[in-house]
């Protein structure tokens, strides 16, 4: 799910340029040093994630992985998630440079959203966090396809043709994106448990 | 010269009779112009016929030669342009030496902190 080159009409590319960079700038200075591994860890997950492609009748769709990085980062993930579509953008020419701001909003803000609801819903109960990690992971993939939706809507197009297309076609990443968040947590929970539970630090310092 | 003269003519009548079957031109010389010419446009016509046959079908087996080999040539082209594992190992070179770069600087900050107090 990515918005091609000249897709966007110039207002709509320059507005998400701006909000993207206010809040990478926003997130920069809320960074902590200790945070550095972690968020470099989940950008390269993030990155490599859209390289395993889900096949689905003629077309492919790829894994996503919004929700697991923003349960994993938190607040900080819109700052992972636009490094890591910098470097799509450049490397495997995913998506287009000028829509790269609208491409980090459509999966950034749903990252962010993911790890604000894990964190205020998660208790220490396994399978509950595995549960939620699951919803999670499926509804951050319909939430990016609905932004994507809402942003050609902005630019001209019927909303709910575009974004029924996008969810529609997203549906089997979503499932099979929150049987990868559900276990990654459980997972990351059994081993690492302050992987987890860090991911709010603010800066200190 | 008289059995001369009806040998040359018996060889000649020979030669036209026995060439008119398959050059029509000759026959102008029997036949008179218009059937020249009308023997020549018919088995032209099927040479021609016979040639563009050919031609189509030379044609029919070159194009699908060509589509098959444009087809290779687009599943190339998607291959090629489907990122590999040298991309991919890039990216996370790419982040890592990004955070390892932020880690450095924030590390030789902190150092020049601690020093100073």
């Amino acid at each position: 799910m990515h918005i091609s080159d000249g897709v966007l009409p110039p207002s709509v590319t320059v507005v998400s340029y701006v909000v993207t960079a206010g809040i990478v700038a926003l997130q920069l200075r809320k960074l902590h040093y200790a945070d550095y591994p972690k968020v470099a860890v989940m950008t390269s997950a993030f990155f490599v994630a859209s390289l395993i492609h889900v096949p689905l009748g003629p077309t492919s769709v790829h894994l996503l992985l919004p929700g697991l990085t923003g349960m994993v980062l938190g607040p900080i993930s819109f700052l992972a998630v636009t490094l890591g579509l910098i470097l799509q953008c450049f490397l495997f020419q995913f998506g287009g440079i000028t829509a790269l701001g609208a491409n980090a909003l459509m999966m950034g803000l749903p990252a962010m959203a993911a790890g604000w609801i894990f964190h205020r819903f998660k208790m220490s109960d396994l399978k509950w966090n595995m549960i939620l990690a699951g919803a999670i992971g499926s509804g951050s993939v319909i939430c990016s396809a609905l932004i994507l939706g809402l942003l050609l809507y902005v630019s001209g197009e019927a909303f709910w043709g575009v974004a029924k297309i996008a969810v529609i076609a997203h549906i089997p990443v979503a499932i099979i994106e929150g049987i990868i968040s559900a276990s990654t947590v459980s997972f990351l929970q059994k081993v690492k448990p302050e992987l987890l539970a860090v991911a709010t630090r603010y800066p200190t310092g | 010269m008289k059995w001369r003269s009806t040998l040359f003519l018996v060889v000649f009548l020979v030669m036209v009779f026995d060439f008119s079957s398959e050059i029509p031109v000759r026959l102008s010389w029997n036949h008179g112009v218009r059937t020249a010419i009308a023997g020549t446009k018919e088995v032209s016509d099927t040479y021609c016929a016979r040639a563009v046959n050919l031609l189509e079908k030379q044609n029919k087996m070159l194009s699908r030669d060509l589509r098959q080999i444009k087809r290779e040539l687009l599943l190339l082209k998607a291959e090629l342009s489907r990122p590999g594992i040298k991309e991919v190992f890039a990216g996370i070179g790419y982040i890592f030496g990004i955070f390892g770069v932020a880690a450095y600087m924030k590390a030789r900050a902190m150092n020049k902190q601690n020093r100073e107090s």
